[in-house]
C-alpha cells in the first residue's frame, strides 16, 4: 500500500509519524526542490506492508509555499513514484474548523481514506467533543482519534487503513459545477479527467501543467469563462467554510466556558515585555553553555579516537601511498567532520525540545517587530542561532519563514555568524598571539577575545541585513502567519528523533565534501614535480653533510624541503604576493586556500604542514609555529598583526563549499551563493589588510 | 455596534469579522479569517507588533500589517482577559 499523510502544521503529525513507522523511515528529497521527503514502513494487521510518505504540512491544497506545491504534486501527479493509493488525513480536534478545509478538499480528490483526529486532549481541555459516527456518516469515511504522543487509537488505525473506502459520498462536499458547469466540463473532457474537483485544482493551474494541456491553453480556457484564479481560490474557501460550519454544528458539541488556561498563565511570563527577552537571552546563554562546555569531552574522545585510528592504520597497513592516505588523508578527514557531531545534535537537541514545547512559538512572537527592523522574521532567530553551530542546517532552517525577501537576508547573513568551525582556527590564533593575561583580574583576555569574535560575528550579520535590506527590492511586503500552539511538554522520541536526523544530514552533506577536499589536499600536498624535488632534496643533503646535521635535524629539513616543492606549495609560493600584505606567508596561504573548502581545514592543514617530515612530533604544532620565523628578516610570522588580520579573514570570508552549495540549493540559483561569495571574501580581504597595515 | 480594523483592536477586546478585502493574502482565508468569524485579541508582542488573536477558538499571531485588511464589528468593550 503506498499509504500518504496529509495535515496542517503543528496537528502532531510527526509524532504519528514516527509512530507508525519507528526508526524504520529515511529522509530524502522531492526532485528540484528542497523539501525534505519523509518516507517510513510498517505493516497493517492483515501482515499487508505499508510504505508512508509523510508530505509536509500545509492549510489547504492551495500552495503558497515550495512544501504546499509538494503536496499538491504528489497527490494529483498519477504517474508519480509518490502517488498514494490511500491517504490518512490528520484533524486537530482542538482547531477542527480550520484543519476541516484541507480534509473536505482532500476528500474531493477520491481516494480512499481514514481521517484521524489528534489533539483531542487539547479539544476536551477546550470543552469541545466530536461526535465520531455523525463525522463518518457525513463525510462518508472512517474517522478514529489517536495521539502519536501515547500511542493510544494506533490499531484502530491500522485497521481502518486496512479496510479503507473511497468516500461513500455520492458528490463533491465543494463541486466546481455548481458555479461553472460550462469551464468544468470542458477542462474535464480535455483533461480527461472525470473528478471535477481534480480539473478544477488543475485549470487553476496551481502546480505544473499538465501533459494533456498546455499552461497557455488552461489560462485562455479560465479568461474566456471570466475565472480569476484567486478570486476563485478565496470562493472556494468561503464558501467550504460554510459547509464546515453546517457540518460541524450537528457532530460538535462546544461547552466553551472563557477560563485562563495553563498556556494563557504561562504567556503571561514567558511573552512578558521584560521577563520574556530576560527569559529568552538566559536560555540562549544557557544552550551556548552546554554547545561549548558540555561537548568538549566527547569531541576529545572523537579526536583521540581518530588519533589512535591513525596510528594503527599506519601499523596495521603495509607503509607506502595506501597508509600514508588513510592516515594522513581520509582518517583526519572523518575526524575534521565527525568531531562536529555532539555540537551539532546539542544544539538541535535544544531546538527540538524548544519547537516541541511551543515555545519557538513565542520567541518568533517576542523578536519578530526587533528583527523586522534589521530586514528580518521573527523566524529568522533559530537560523542565526543554528548557524552558531553549523550554517548548513541553519540555513535549510529559514524554509519556514514566510517572505521570501525575508528568507533571503536571513540566508545571506547566517554564514556570518561564528559557527563552530571557525572555533579550533580561533583558538590555535588566540592562543598564538593573545598572551594569557588576567583582566579585572578575574578574566581571562584569551577567553574575552574569543568571545569578542562571537559578538563581532554576530554584528556582522545583522549590519549585513541592514545593508541587503536597503539593496534588495521587492514588491511584496512583509508576512508573518504563525501558529501560537499551547505549551505541551516536550516527548524524548521526538527529540531523539530530531537530534539523530539533523547529525545524519550534517555528516552525509558536509561529511562528503569535507572528505573529498582532505584527500585531494592530501595528494597535493604529498607529491611535487619529481624533478624539482629531487634537486630541492639534494642540495638539502649537501648542506646536511657540509654542517653535519643530526640525522633528526635532516629529516625535518628535507620534510619541509618536499613540502616546498609539492604542488601545494608551488600553488603557496604563486600566491604569495596577493596575501604577503595581509601579513601571510606562502604556508598560511596554503592553509588560507584550502579553508575554502572548509575552515576548519585550517588548523589540519598548518598541522600537516609543520609535522610532515618530522613524523616523532617532538613539539606541539603550537611551539612550532610560534617559533616559526621570516627567513629574510628573522621576525616571528605569527606575530600580533598577522594572527589579527587572520582573524579577521576566518570571521569575514565564506570559507565554506558546504554552505556555497546549501545557499544554491535553497535560492535555486548560482546569483546568491556567487554575490554571497564574492561579498564576503572581497570584505575579508578589505579589512584584514588594513587592519594587518594599521598594527604591524 | 463600533467597528474597527482588527490592527487597532486592544488586549481583550474581540468581535466578528465584517468585511475582508478579496485583494487581502489568501493565507489570511485559509487561516480562517473569513467575514461572521468571531476574534478576539489576545495577547500583543511586547515591542507592539505581531499580534495574538484567536480566531474561532484558534490561536495564530499575525502582523499589524496583514491585520489592517481585517474589520472587525466589535461586540464588547474592555473585557479584560487574563
Amino acid at each position: 500500500m503506498n499509504l500518504a499523510l496529509v495535515g496542517n502544521p503543528n496537528t502532531g503529525k510527526s509524532s504519528l509519524f514516527n509512530r507508525l513507522t519507528g526508526l524504520n523511515q529515511k529522509v530524502g528529497n522531492y526532485p528540484g526542490v528542497t523539501v525534505d521527503k519523509k518516507i517510513g514502513y510498517f505493516k497493517l494487521p492483515n501482515k499487508e506492508r505499508v510504505r508512508l510518505i509523510d508530505l509536509p504540512g500545509c492549510y489547504s491544497l492551495y500552495p503558497s509555499s515550495q512544501d504546499e506545491e509538494v503536496v499538491l504534486q504528489t497527490l494529483l501527479n498519477q504517474d508519480g513514484e509518490d502517488f498514494p493509493n490511500t491517504v490518512v488525513v490528520i484533524a486537530d480536534a482542538s482547531n477542527l474548523k480550520r484543519n476541516m478545509l484541507l480534509v473536505t478538499q482532500v476528500i474531493d480528490l477520491g481516494f480512499p481514506m481514514v481521517l484521524a483526529f489528534t489533539m483531542n486532549d487539547e479539544a476536551q481541555k477546550k470543552h469541545l467533543k466530536i461526535d465520531l459516527e455523525a463525522i463518518e456518516r457525513q463525510l462518508g469515511i472512517p474517522a478514529v482519534v489517536v495521539n502519536g504522543r501515547s500511542g493510544e487509537g494506533m490499531n484502530e488505525l491500522r485497521s481502518a487503513l486496512a479496510n479503507a473506502k473511497v468516500t461513500a459520498r455520492e458528490s463533491l462536499i465543494f463541486n466546481p459545477k455548481e458555479e461553472h458547469v460550462a469551464y468544468i466540463d470542458q477542462l474535464a473532457a480535455g483533461l480527461n479527467e472525470p473528478n471535477a474537483y481534480k480539473a478544477w485544482l488543475q485549470g487553476l493551474s496551481l502546480v505544473e501543467p499538465s501533459k494533456k494541456l498546455s499552461l497557455q491553453h488552461l489560462s485562455d480556457l479560465a479568461k474566456d469563462h471570466d475565472l480569476h484564479r484567486k478570486r476563485a481560490q478565496v470562493k472556494e474557501t468561503i464558501r467550504r467554510y460554510e459547509i464546515i460550519d453546517e457540518l460541524l454544528k450537528s457532530s460538535v458539541e462546544e461547552t466553551d466556558t472563557a477560563s485562563a488556561s495553563l498556556t494563557d498563565r504561562i504567556d503571561a511570563i514567558l511573552t512578558h515585555k521584560i521577563m520574556g527577552f530576560v527569559i529568552f537571552f538566559a536560555l540562549l546563554a544557557l544552550v551556548f553553555q552546554a554547545i561549548f562546555s558540555w561537548s568538549t569531552w566527547p569531541m576529545e574522545m572523537i579526536e583521540l579516537l581518530f588519533e589512535e585510528l591513525s596510528l594503527l592504520s599506519q601499523e596495521v597497513l603495509p607503509s607506502g601511498p595506501l597508509a600514508d592516505l588513510v592516515a594522513q588523508g581520509i582518517l583526519p578527514g572523518l575526524a575534521g567532520v565527525l568531531v562536529f557531531i555532539p555540537q551539532i545534535a546539542i544544539l538541535f537537541g535544544f531546538i527540538a525540545l524548544l519547537e516541541e514545547s511551543g515555545y519557538m512559538s513565542r520567541v518568533v512572537f517576542i523578536m519578530d517587530k526587533l528583527m523586522r527592523r534589521f530586514g528580518l522574521s521573527g523566524k529568522s532567530v533559530v537560523p542565526l542561532i543554528s548557524g552558531m553551530a553549523c550554517a548548513i542546517p541553519a540555513i535549510m532552517a529559514t524554509r519556514t519563514i514566510d517572505t521570501w525577501k525575508e528568507r533571503l537576508i536571513t540566508i545571506l547573513v547566517t554564514p556570518f555568524t561564528t559557527c563552530s568551525a571557525r572555533l579550533p582556527v580561533y583558538t590555535i590564533i588566540i592562543a598564538l598571539v593573545i598572551p594569557s593575561t588576567e583582566v579585572f583580574g578575574f578574566l581571562n583576555l584569551q577567553g574575552l577575545v574569543l568571545m569578542a569574535m562571537y559578538v563581532f560575528g554576530f554584528v556582522l550579520a545583522v549590519s549585513a541585513a541592514v545593508v541587503f535590506n536597503k539593496v534588495i527590492k521587492t514588491k511584496r511586503t512583509g508576512f508573518l502567519m504563525l501558529e501560537m500552539p499551547p505549551y505541551r511538554l516536550p516527548q524524548a522520541r521526538n527529540v531523539g528523533l530530531t537530534m539523530y536526523e539533523k547529525v545524519k544530514s550534517f555528516v552525509v552533506g558536509a561529511g562528503k565534501i569535507i572528505l573529498a577536499i582532505s584527500i585531494v589536499l592530501w595528494a597535493l600536498a604529498s607529491y611535487g614535480p619529481p624533478a624539482k624535488r629531487a634537486e630541492a632534496r639534494t642540495a638539502v643533503q649537501q648542506q646536511a653533510a657540509a654542517q653535519e646535521w643530526t640525522q633528526v635535524e635532516l629529516d625535518h629539513a628535507l620534510g619541509a624541503a618536499d613540502l616546498k616543492t609539492s604542488y601545494i606549495g608551488i600553488i603557496g609560493q604563486q600566491i604569495e604576493p596577493v596575501i604577503a600584505p595581509l601579513g601571510y606567508d606562502w604556508k598560511i596561504g596554503i592553509a588560507l586556500l584550502t579553508s575554502f573548502a572548509a575552515r576548519e581545514v585550517f588548523v589540519g592543514t598548518i598541522a600537516t604542514i609543520y609535522a610532515v617530515g618530522d613524523p616523532e612530533n617532538e613539539y606541539s604544532i603550537k611551539e612550532k609555529m610560534s617559533a616559526d620565523v621570516y627567513p629574510s628578516t628573522g621576525k616571528p610570522l605569527f606575530d600580533l598583526a598577522t594572527g589579527i588580520s587572520l582573524l579577521l579573514f576566518y570571521a569575514l570570508a565564506m570559507q565554506c563549499m558546504s554552505t556555497v552549495a546549501v545557499v544554491k540549493r535553497e535560492t535555486k540559483t548560482w546569483k546568491w551563493p556567487l554575490i554571497q561569495f564574492a561579498v564576503m571574501t572581497a570584505m575579508a580581504y578589505v579589512v584584514s589588510l588594513i587592519a594587518y597595515q594599521l598594527i604591524s | 455596534m463600533p467597528e474597527r480594523k482588527l490592527s487597532e483592536m486592544r488586549i481583550g477586546e474581540q468581535g466578528r469579522i465584517k468585511a475582508l478585502d478579496l485583494a487581502s493574502p489568501e493565507k489570511l482565508f485559509e487561516m480562517g479569517f473569513l467575514p461572521g468569524s468571531r476574534v478576539r485579541i489576545k495577547q500583543i508582542a511586547p515591542l507592539g507588533d505581531p499580534l495574538h488573536v484567536v480566531v474561532e477558538g484558534y490561536d495564530i499571531a499575525l502582523r499589524k500589517e496583514e491585520a489592517e485588511w481585517v474589520s472587525v464589528e466589535l461586540e464588547n468593550e474592555n473585557i479584560a482577559y487574563t
